[in-house]
Formats: structure tokens, C-alpha cells, sequence
């Protein structure tokens, strides 16, 4: 049987983290929240998840900013960006940056099951 | 034709006025709606921009096209989100109007083209509007998850209008959203449209820069 995930998720909406929560629970996993990005580089650094979904718009630093640190600092961590701000051109920025899927908001459960399975099959293969 | 955007288009074509059109949404009554779409003169198959830009009046000639593109979108999400029955009224509202204490959340978005959309709604209905995004109950119009909710609400339209600029070959970032209460708003190019709910009346306020 697979072990539970730690999932980091980092977004400034309290709405969104209160929802995104209560969806990864039920999928199994166990959730730590950040409200900004700054947040999320020091709490990927403590908690050392299994992997990391990260909002772009957020205050102090953003999204793209803190997948550019979190790539340095933890290369195998997967990161999956949820955002609203999807246009083509930043998904690709963030794809090129390692980001392992992005999800435009408004999201469905289905792409959040999808997502985990996606950090699920990483985390087994980084062993 | 999407149906979504009947009562709008029967609005526009003066088959309803502002005051029977509201009445209709309050009572969620659409019999007199559907009867009266039946009928083949009904023509517009984008109502929302037809009314936005009545309301703009020939004002606005750079942002008229984004604006009215903006609500029309913002319309949808207002239907299908908030399953809200909804018309935008064929008058801006004057800045004068502009009286009682607002609550405001707004987002900039930023690029090839500048503009700020808000919401500005009195308690009751800044509160419903909350309440039905978030599906949870919220407390006041103040309360972190009432204007959370409507932020993230914003947040989520613009980013799907800044996808549809983007596939036009306009490049726009989202800015964090800010709240707040107010008397007036005051931004450039400002467009403040009356949004007609079955809770009530609340508005979209559009403009070039931040007017919170």
C-alpha cells in the first residue's frame, strides 16, 4: 500500500487552500499550508514535502519566483503550478522551470486526483 | 444562442425595462423571459457587449472592445459560479451616484493593455455574492473569508480573461487583488456598471488603474 503524501500547497486565498485542503485529505494525503511564496520556500525547506503545489499571484514572493528557489534547493521535489494566470506564455515559463503540470484555476477534482497521482509516480521513482 | 444571456438581450431591446427586469430576478420568475425569447426577432447573439457598450456611450474608443469582452465573461462566471440569474444595466452609473459605503475588491492586470476590475456591493449582497462563490456560510462584510472569497472570485475570472487577451497575442499578468470600503472610486477611463441579481443590485467597476 502506498504511504501518505506530504503535499505542500501554497496559495494567498485562504478560500482556495480552506477547498484544495479538503480535497487532497480525502485523496489521502497530509497538507501543509503557506499563504505566500515566501512562505513556501521556508516551509518546503522544515517540512521537506513530497511535493509542492504553487500559486503564481501571491504577495511578497510569487509563485514563479519561489519554484525558481525551490528547484535550486530541493531539484527532485515536483511542483505543480494552480493558478489562474495560465496564459501560454506562463505555463511554459513554468514548465521550462520544472514545474511538473499546471492546472488554470477554475480546477476540477479530476485534475487535482490527476496531479497526485503525477507526485505519486515521481515520488516512487526518486525512490 | 447561449440562454444564459436571454433576460440581457430582451433588456436591450427595451421588451423589459430595468425595474420589471429586477422584479423578474428577485422572483426568479422566467416564464415572461423564455415567452418572449420565443420569438425570431430576438437577433443578438452577445447581449452583455451590445449593453456594455450602450452603457459606455461612445466613451472609452480604446477600452470599449476589452471592457465589454470583460463583462461578458464576468457574466458567465456570475451565472455558472454563482448560479446567480443576472443583467447589466444599459446606463453607467453617473460618479455622482456615487454615495453610500462600498465594499471593494478589485485586481489590476498588467501588460500589453492596463485595466482594473472591482466589485462594489453593499452589505447584504457583498455577502451573498460571497456566500454563494464560497459555499460556505461567511459571517460579515468584513470577515476574511467574505472578501477572500470575492478576491479569489476576481481572481479567477481574470485569469481566464487574461488567457482569452492572451490567445489575441495580448500578454497580461494579474496583480495581487486589494480590498477595502469606499464612498467613490476613483480611477481613469473608470466605467461603473449596476449588475442586476436576483439578491439585489451590485456593481463592476472597470478602469485603466487602481481606483481602490
Amino acid at each position: 500500500m502506498d504511504r501518505k503524501l506530504k503535499l505542500l500547497i501554497s496559495d494567498d486565498s485562504k478560500l482556495l487552500r480552506k477547498k484544495l485542503r479538503a480535497e487532497l485529505e480525502e485523496l489521502g494525503c497530509e497538507v501543509i499550508e503557506a499563504e505566500n511564496g515566501k512562505e513556501a520556500i521556508m516551509k518546503e525547506m522544515e517540512e521537506n514535502p513530497d511535493g509542492v503545489i504553487l500559486d503564481i499571484v501571491m504577495p511578497e514572493v510569487g509563485g514563479i519566483e519561489a519554484l525558481q528557489v525551490i528547484r535550486e534547493v530541493s531539484p527532485d521535489v515536483p511542483v505543480v503550478m494552480l493558478s489562474s494566470a495560465g496564459t501560454p506564455q506562463k505555463l511554459m515559463q513554468t514548465l521550462k522551470m520544472g514545474a511538473i503540470d499546471f492546472i488554470q484555476k477554475p480546477y476540477t477534482s479530476e485534475q487535482i486526483k490527476r496531479a497526485v497521482e503525477q507526485i505519486r509516480k515521481r515520488v516512487k521513482k526518486n525512490g | 444562442m447561449d440562454r444564459r444571456y436571454l433576460a440581457q438581450r430582451l433588456m436591450n431591446e427595451g421588451r423589459f425595462s430595468r425595474e420589471e427586469m429586477g422584479e423578474l430576478l428577485r422572483k426568479r420568475s422566467f416564464e415572461a423571459v423564455e415567452e418572449a425569447a420565443a420569438s425570431p426577432d430576438c437577433a443578438d447573439e452577445h447581449p452583455v457587449i451590445t449593453a456594455v457598450r450602450q452603457a459606455a456611450g461612445g466613451n472609452f474608443l480604446l477600452e470599449a472592445a476589452s471592457y465589454s469582452e470583460y463583462m461578458e465573461l464576468f457574466m458567465g462566471f456570475l451565472m455558472d459560479f454563482l448560479k446567480a440569474p443576472a443583467v447589466v444595466d444599459l446606463e453607467a452609473v453617473p460618479k455622482h451616484e456615487q454615495s453610500d459605503v462600498f465594499n471593494a475588491v478589485s485586481q489590476r492586470m498588467s501588460g500589453d493593455l492596463s485595466i482594473v476590475s472591482g466589485i462594489l456591493a453593499e452589505d447584504a449582497q457583498f455577502l451573498e455574492l460571497a456566500s454563494r462563490y464560497s459555499m460556505e456560510k461567511v459571517s460579515g462584510p468584513e470577515d476574511d473569508l467574505t472578501v477572500d472569497s470575492l478576491e479569489e472570485f476576481l481572481n479567477v475570472v481574470n485569469g481566464v480573461f487574461s488567457r482569452q487577451m492572451a490567445e489575441k497575442g495580448e500578454e497580461i499578468d494579474l496583480e495581487v487583488p486589494r480590498r477595502g470600503r469606499l464612498m467613490t472610486p476613483e480611477g481613469n477611463q473608470q466605467l461603473i456598471l449596476r449588475v442586476y441579481v436576483d439578491f439585489g443590485v451590485f456593481y463592476v467597476v472597470l478602469s485603466s488603474d487602481e481606483f481602490l
